[in-house]
C-alpha cells in the first residue's frame, strides 16, 4: 500500500464515516429490537385467535349439517365478498406489507339463523387473522433486517474499522519512518554543506 | 244421519301413506347411523332398500349422498301428489312446491349478488312438477329479468314486490313475499279439502314457529321493527297478533316472557336457554321438534286423515334433513 499524507487523510476519513456507520447502526439496531418486542407481544394473541377459528369452524361445521352443501352454497352466495386493501409502509427503511378490510361483507342477506350466526364470527375472525399475519409479516422483514444490520455491526466492528485502524497505523508509521529519514537526510547534508564550508 | 264412512280415496291414500311410513327410518336406526364412527359406517347402515343409488358410488363424498337423499324426499313427496287426484292433489302439489320456492329463493339470492349458481346447489326436481325454467333463471343477468321470467308462474306477485327490493336492496323481501304467497294459497287450496282442521292445524303451527324464529333471529341480528313486520307471514294460528307485534318491540332476552302463558311458552322458554348459549344449530332442532310433535300429535289421534299424511311429509323431509345433516358432519370430521 502507498503511504503519503493523502491516502491517511481518506482513510482517516473511512475511518470517521464508518465509526459513525457504526453508531448509527447500532441505534437502528436497538429500534428494531425495541420494536421486535413490541411485535411479539401482539403475537401472543395468536393462541387466542386460534382459539376463536375453533370455535367459529364448530359453527361453520353446524351450519353446513343443518343446511346441507348446496344450502350452505346458497347461503354464501347471499353475501357479497370481503375487499382487502394491500398498502405498503416504511418502518426505519424496512418496507412493510399493511393489509386492511376495505369493506365487510353485508350479511344481512343470510337465510338461515345458523348460517349468519357461523358467518358473524367467521368475518370478526378473519379480521383478526389480518391482524396477527400483518404482525407475522412484519417480524419476519423485522427480523430479517435485525439480521442484515446485525452482520453489517459485526463487519464493521470486528473487521472493516479494526482493519482501517491497523491501515493508518501501518500508514502512519510508513510515514512517521519517512519523516525520520527526511530529518537525518536534512541533517546530514546540513553537516556536509557546514563541513564544506569550512 | 253424518255417515262415518270416509271417501274410498282418502282410505286409499292413508293406508298406502301407513304403509311408506314404515320405509322411513326408525329413530332408533337414526341414531345407530348417527353414532357411527365415520362417513364409510355412517352409509353402511343406511338402508339400500330406500336410497338404492349409494350402492353404485365408488367414492362417498357428502354433496353427491346429500343429492340422493334430496332427491328421495322429493319423490316421496310427488308420490303423494301421484296418488292423490282433484283438490287433494292440487293442495299436496301446492305443499310440495316449497322445494321449488326454495329453489328460486337460491336463485334470487346469488343474482342479487352476481355470483354463479349451479344446478347441482338446486334441490333437483322433476320436470313434470315444475313450471319454472332455472336455467333460464340461473341465466339471468339481473333480478329484474328473473322477475320478468317469472311473471307467469305461480311467482308472478314477485313484479308487484320489486319496488320494495328495490327500496331495501336487499333480496330477504321477496324471500318473505314468495314465504307469504306459499302460505297463503296453501291455506286457501286446504279449505277445499277433507279433515281441512287438521291440515289447517298443522299448517298453522309450521306458520307460527317460522315467524317465532324469524322473529327472534331478527332480533337477534339487531333488525328495526319495520324491518322484522316485512319478513314474517301475516297469518297466526296458536300465537295471538298482539303477542307477535309485541315480540317485535321487545328485547330477544324478553323472547320468553312475552310468550309467558301463550301456547309457545314452554318453546320459547327452551328456544331462549338454547340460544343464550349460542347454539342455533340445537334452536333449529329445537324447532323441527316442536313441528314434528305438534303433527305427530295430530297424526296420532287421527291416523286416517290427511294430517296423517301431511304429518308423514314432514317426517320425510326431517329424514332427508337428518341423513344430509350426518353425512355432512361425519365428512368434516375425515377432513
Amino acid at each position: 500500500m502507498a503511504a503519503n499524507r493523502g491516502i491517511l487523510l481518506r482513510l482517516k476519513e473511512q475511518l470517521e464515516f464508518m465509526q459513525k456507520s457504526l453508531e448509527i447502526l447500532k441505534m437502528r439496531r436497538d429500534q428494531l429490537v425495541s420494536e421486535m418486542s413490541k411485535l411479539l407481544d401482539e403475537i401472543k394473541k395468536r393462541k387466542n385467535i386460534e382459539k376463536q377459528l375453533m370455535d367459529v369452524y364448530s359453527k361453520v361445521e353446524d351450519a353446513y349439517s343443518v343446511l346441507g352443501y348446496s344450502g350452505m352454497v346458497s347461503a354464501a352466495t347471499s353475501v357479497d365478498n370481503l375487499r382487502v386493501e394491500v398498502n405498503t409502509i416504511s418502518v426505519m427503511g424496512v418496507v412493510l406489507t399493511e393489509f386492511s378490510i376495505e369493506q365487510k361483507p353485508k350479511l344481512t342477506n343470510i337465510p338461515n339463523a345458523v348460517a349468519y350466526d357461523a358467518a358473524t364470527r367467521l368475518t370478526s375472525a378473519i379480521e383478526e387473522l389480518f391482524k396477527i399475519s400483518k404482525v407475522e409479516t412484519w417480524i419476519e422483514a423485522v427480523s430479517q433486517e435485525l439480521m442484515t444490520t446485525n452482520r453489517k455491526v459485526n463487519a464493521l466492528e470486528k473487521a472493516l474499522i479494526p482493519s482501517l485502524i491497523s491501515s493508518i497505523a501501518y500508514v502512519e508509521g510508513k510515514l512517521e519512518e519517512e519523516e525520520l529519514e527526511e530529518f537525518f537526510r536534512a541533517k546530514r547534508i546540513r553537516n556536509i554543506l557546514r563541513r564544506t564550508k569550512s | 244421519m253424518k255417515t262415518l264412512l270416509k271417501p274410498p280415496q282418502l282410505v286409499y291414500l292413508t293406508t298406502r301413506v301407513h304403509g311408506l311410513s314404515r320405509h322411513l327410518i326408525k329413530p332408533d336406526d337414526m341414531k345407530l347411523i348417527r353414532d357411527s364412527r365415520d362417513l364409510n359406517e355412517a352409509i353402511e347402515k343406511i338402508p339400500k332398500s330406500e336410497y338404492g343409488e349409494i350402492i353404485e358410488l365408488t367414492t362417498f363424498d357428502a354433496a353427491i349422498l346429500e343429492r340422493i337423499f334430496l332427491e328421495r324426499m322429493v319423490e316421496r313427496f310427488y308420490f303423494i301428489v301421484n296418488a292423490t287426484s282433484r283438490d287433494v292433489q292440487k293442495f299436496f302439489k301446492a305443499y310440495s312446491s316449497r322445494f321449488e320456492m326454495e329453489n328460486v329463493k337460491r336463485i334470487l339470492r346469488a343474482i342479487h349478488r352476481g355470483k354463479l349458481l349451479e344446478e347441482e346447489n338446486l334441490i333437483p326436481l322433476m320436470k313434470e312438477f315444475t313450471l319454472v325454467n332455472f336455467s333460464a333463471l340461473m341465466a339471468a343477468k339481473d333480478l329484474k329479468e328473473v322477475v320478468g321470467l317469472l311473471r307467469e308462474t305461480d311467482y308472478g306477485h314477485l313484479t308487484d314486490d320489486f319496488k320494495l327490493y328495490e327500496k331495501f336492496g336487499t333480496t330477504s323481501i321477496l324471500e318473505a313475499s314468495l314465504d307469504k304467497h306459499y302460505y297463503e294459497r296453501l291455506l286457501e287450496i286446504a279449505q277445499k279439502i277433507p279433515n281441512k282442521t287438521l291440515v289447517n292445524d298443522i299448517i298453522g303451527f309450521e306458520i307460527d314457529l317460522k315467524n317465532l324464529m324469524t322473529i327472534l333471529s331478527l332480533k337477534m341480528r339487531g333488525l328495526e321493527q319495520e324491518q322484522i313486520q316485512n319478513r314474517i307471514v301475516e297469518r297466526f294460528h296458536k300465537v295471538l297478533e298482539f303477542r307477535i307485534e309485541a315480540l317485535m318491540e321487545a328485547l330477544p332476552e324478553d323472547f320468553a316472557h312475552t310468550l309467558k302463558s301463550s301456547y309457545y311458552a314452554k318453546f320459547a322458554e327452551e328456544m331462549q336457554t338454547t340460544l343464550g348459549s349460542g347454539s342455533w344449530k340445537e334452536g333449529e332442532r329445537i324447532f323441527s321438534a316442536k313441528l314434528h310433535d305438534e303433527a305427530s300429535e295430530i297424526a296420532a289421534r287421527n291416523p286416517y286423515t290427511l294430517g296423517y299424511v301431511l304429518y308423514y311429509l314432514i317426517r320425510c323431509e326431517n329424514e332427508a334433513k337428518d341423513l344430509i345433516a350426518v353425512v355432512v358432519s361425519k365428512q368434516i370430521k375425515q377432513l
